[in-house]
């Protein structure tokens, strides 16, 4: 098979890096699975781009002690492809006794909240919602509050994310992980520093006019004029968006892509060498088995953006809330937490992880934004419901 | 032949044909009723309403989500020009090929109605995204920046888009065509050229009125599905070209407005309606006219 579908194939498996794309909400894990069929000799090897440095630890469940209540024998999950790593999948059935683990996805957070109206409430113990999405799902009826108690491993999740706006006082959420939007470029061929959004905007309007892209998000993509003006990255100020409005049509002409799907693609053949996306992009071409893309650069832009975090919340009426609670707090020991980001390839929210992650992992800005850049960042809320950010959006895509 | 069907029933077994007919009718009319008119209805409904706190529908009644739609027709407009341009050049293609297996292949037909299908076992996804290599810097565009010493650029405009139509949509206007061009009785076009008519005269006065059912099956075929289109712009026009799918895939997973986005599917339902009845008086009327010269 020629090498250009080889790299299609494993950006396909890839596609959960672009968590919010389009190609994910397409089905693309049997888009990857039927691809692999077409070469067997690739399947094996295609899942493989986060490198498998496994920890000496790995698989060991021990600090977590045995719960003083009775798990049952199956646990349902509902995640976003490829999102759990099937090496703790196994750990965890192994530890404890589960007969029947039951892993279903869904590859958009929309997705999730029209599966569970449409009557999958009782179906799933678990889930995996975007934290900004929690409002909805808890308003809806479909999480359940959690009873910290039974969840010991907690205390050593970062403070920064039991406080989320999305769930203030810690009442739904075990964070899973986290990564930022800022920008992304390939270090061959962009020379100038990257500091900021008005560097971002300063070059994509001029010398990388038609090599540049953004990412296909609203929620994303507004952070970056909004920022750029010191105005706040959540406004709903209608002269604030206005201006946001001028300079995202002031750049559209430029864009060589719109796209939150094969935009790894753009920058590795470099069609586009500069553009607006998420940290896990960076992580997974500078870590590339070719090593063609390790000059791939990522910036958290100075003027400030948005994190987003990944969270996992026990379902209203969940069927085994038992194993669900044996897997919500077992999930945070440090050990399985190391597994698991080096399988998902972005930051755990767990602090007591991170010495155990290999440093080329915990020091990659990429992957963990820098200590003394950590100001920088606010969290991004829900905006889908504002009308002037939807006409704008709407403006700037028809260009 | 109602007639016929009259005659034949039995007297008396009026009843126990009357509830045959609705057993039999039960799969479709459910068909219909529940997941045609069902949601029709419901997005007619929903299209008056406002947005919930959470996204969704809220009951209301307004025109707002209507007065939206006019203000925001150019996507509109571009996807009818897509789709119509799209059809047409399907067309255009397709019919030297169902000419060619209907009336020159022989007894390989059936192999090569296969290789038309055997194409579409590939998921519709991973045949797109083909053409990403193809049309991309190192397929076709970057060998035409070789060549020409100038940055070509294909993904991302009108033409990408038009030929991942015409790829994509070929066999739906291929087939329907195939079966009436294979119909086609050859004597006729003999008869036709012993009557001293050309090549065109034949092709315009036989030909085409026998196979004009079979363009109207496949340009419907091709042209609705078109109208909804959004993979294609997605991915081969570098997320740039913006037709309603694209728009109503804003308003019902990114914005979750559902009753604006319900509005504008029922501003395309209506554009396609009132264009394929158009297209359809339009080609029989002609076809009527050209009965008339013949007689």
């Amino acid at each position: 098979m020629d090498e250009a579908l080889r790299q299609y194939q494993r950006d396909i498996w890839k596609a959960r890096l672009s968590r919010r794309g389009f190609l994910a909400a397409m089905g693309a894990a049997g888009a990857g699975a039927a691809l692999a069929a077409c070469s067997s000799n690739q399947a094996s090897s295609a899942p493989s781009t986060v490198p498998t440095v496994a920890p000496s630890a790995t698989g060991a469940a021990s600090a977590t002690p045995a719960p003083s209540y009775v798990v049952e024998s199956e646990f349902f999950l509902f995640n976003w492809s490829s999102y759990f790593s099937p090496d703790n999948q196994k750990t965890f059935s192994d530890t404890y006794g589960i007969k029947n683990f039951v892993y279903d996805s869904y590859p958009s957070n929309e997705d999730l909240l029209a599966k569970l109206q449409a009557g999958g409430k009782g179906q799933y113990d678990v889930a995996v919602p975007t934290a900004e999405f929690v409002p909805t799902l808890a308003n809806g009826g479909f999480l359940q509050k959690l009873d910290k108690s039974r969840l010991p491993n907690l205390a050593t999740i970062n403070p920064q994310f039991t406080t989320l706006p999305g769930d203030p006082n810690n009442e739904y959420i075990v964070p899973k992980d986290w990564g930022t939007t800022g920008i992304i470029y390939r270090g061959n061929k962009v020379k100038e520093p990257i500091a900021s959004w008005k560097d971002f905007w300063d070059l994509a309007t001029t010398k990388y006019s038609g090599k540049t892209f953004v990412v296909d998000s609203p929620g994303d993509v507004f952070v970056a004029p909004l920022a750029m003006h010191g105005f706040d990255v959540n406004t709903d100020k209608s002269d604030e968006l206005e201006i946001a409005r001028q300079e995202l049509l002031k750049l559209r002409p430029h864009l060589q892509a719109i796209d939150s799907d094969t935009y790894p693609q753009l920058l590795q053949e470099e069609s586009a060498v500069i553009g607006l996306a998420w940290n896990g992009t960076a992580y997974v071409l500078q870590t590339d088995a070719s090593g063609k893309y390790k000059d791939t650069g990522y910036t958290v832009p100075s003027e400030g953006t948005i994190y987003w975090t990944d969270t996992w919340v026990m379902l209203a009426d969940a069927p085994h809330p038992n194993a669900a609670y044996a897997f919500l707090n077992w999930v945070q020991d440090p050990n399985i937490q190391v597994v698991e980001s080096l399988y998902a390839g972005y930051a755990s929210c767990n602090d007591a992880a991170k010495p155990l992650l290999p440093p080329e992992f915990a020091n990659n800005p990429a992957v963990y934004v820098p200590a003394d850049q950590l100001s920088r960042l606010s969290v991004s809320t829900d905006q889908s419901g504002n009308q002037q950010r939807a006409d704008i959006w709407a403006e700037f895509k028809q260009g | 032949m109602t007639a016929a069907g009259d005659a034949r029933r039995p007297s008396g077994g009026g009843r126990r044909g009357a509830l045959l007919t609705g057993v039999l009718m039960l799969p479709a009319s459910f068909w219909y009723l529940g997941l045609l008119i069902a949601p029709l209805v419901i997005v007619v409904i929903y299209s008056f309403g406002v947005r919930a706190k959470d996204g969704g529908y809220a009951p209301a009644f307004t025109f707002d989500n209507y007065q939206v739609v006019a203000t925001r027709f150019d996507p509109f407009l571009l996807t009818l020009g897509m789709a119509v341009a799209g059809t047409a050049l399907c067309a255009l293609v397709a019919f030297p090929l169902a000419y060619f297996i209907a009336t020159r292949v022989g007894r390989r037909k059936s192999l090569m109605i296969v290789l038309l299908v055997v194409p579409f076992w590939t998921s519709f996804l991973i045949r797109t995204i083909a053409w990403l290599t193809i049309l991309g810097p190192s397929g076709i565009a970057g060998f035409l920046s070789d060549v020409t010493g100038q940055d070509v650029q294909i993904l991302g405009t009108p033409f990408s888009i038009l030929l991942g139509i015409v790829y994509n949509y070929l066999p739906l206007m291929i087939f329907p065509l195939y079966v009436t061009l294979e119909r086609l009785d050859r004597t006729l076009l003999e008869a036709s050229k012993d009557l001293g008519a050309g090549r065109w005269a034949t092709f315009r006065q036989i030909t085409l009125p026998i196979i004009l059912p079979g363009v109207i099956t496949g340009s419907i075929l091709v042209f609705i599905p078109l109208m909804g289109e959004y993979v294609i712009p997605a991915l081969l026009g570098r997320g740039k070209v913006f037709l309603v799918g694209n728009v109503l895939q804003l308003d019902f997973l990114s914005s979750r407005n559902w009753p604006a986005g319900s509005a504008k599917a029922v501003v395309l339902i209506l554009i396609m309606l009132v264009s394929v009845s158009f297209y359809v008086w339009f080609t029989n009327r002609g076809r009527r006219t050209r009965d008339v010269s013949v007689l």
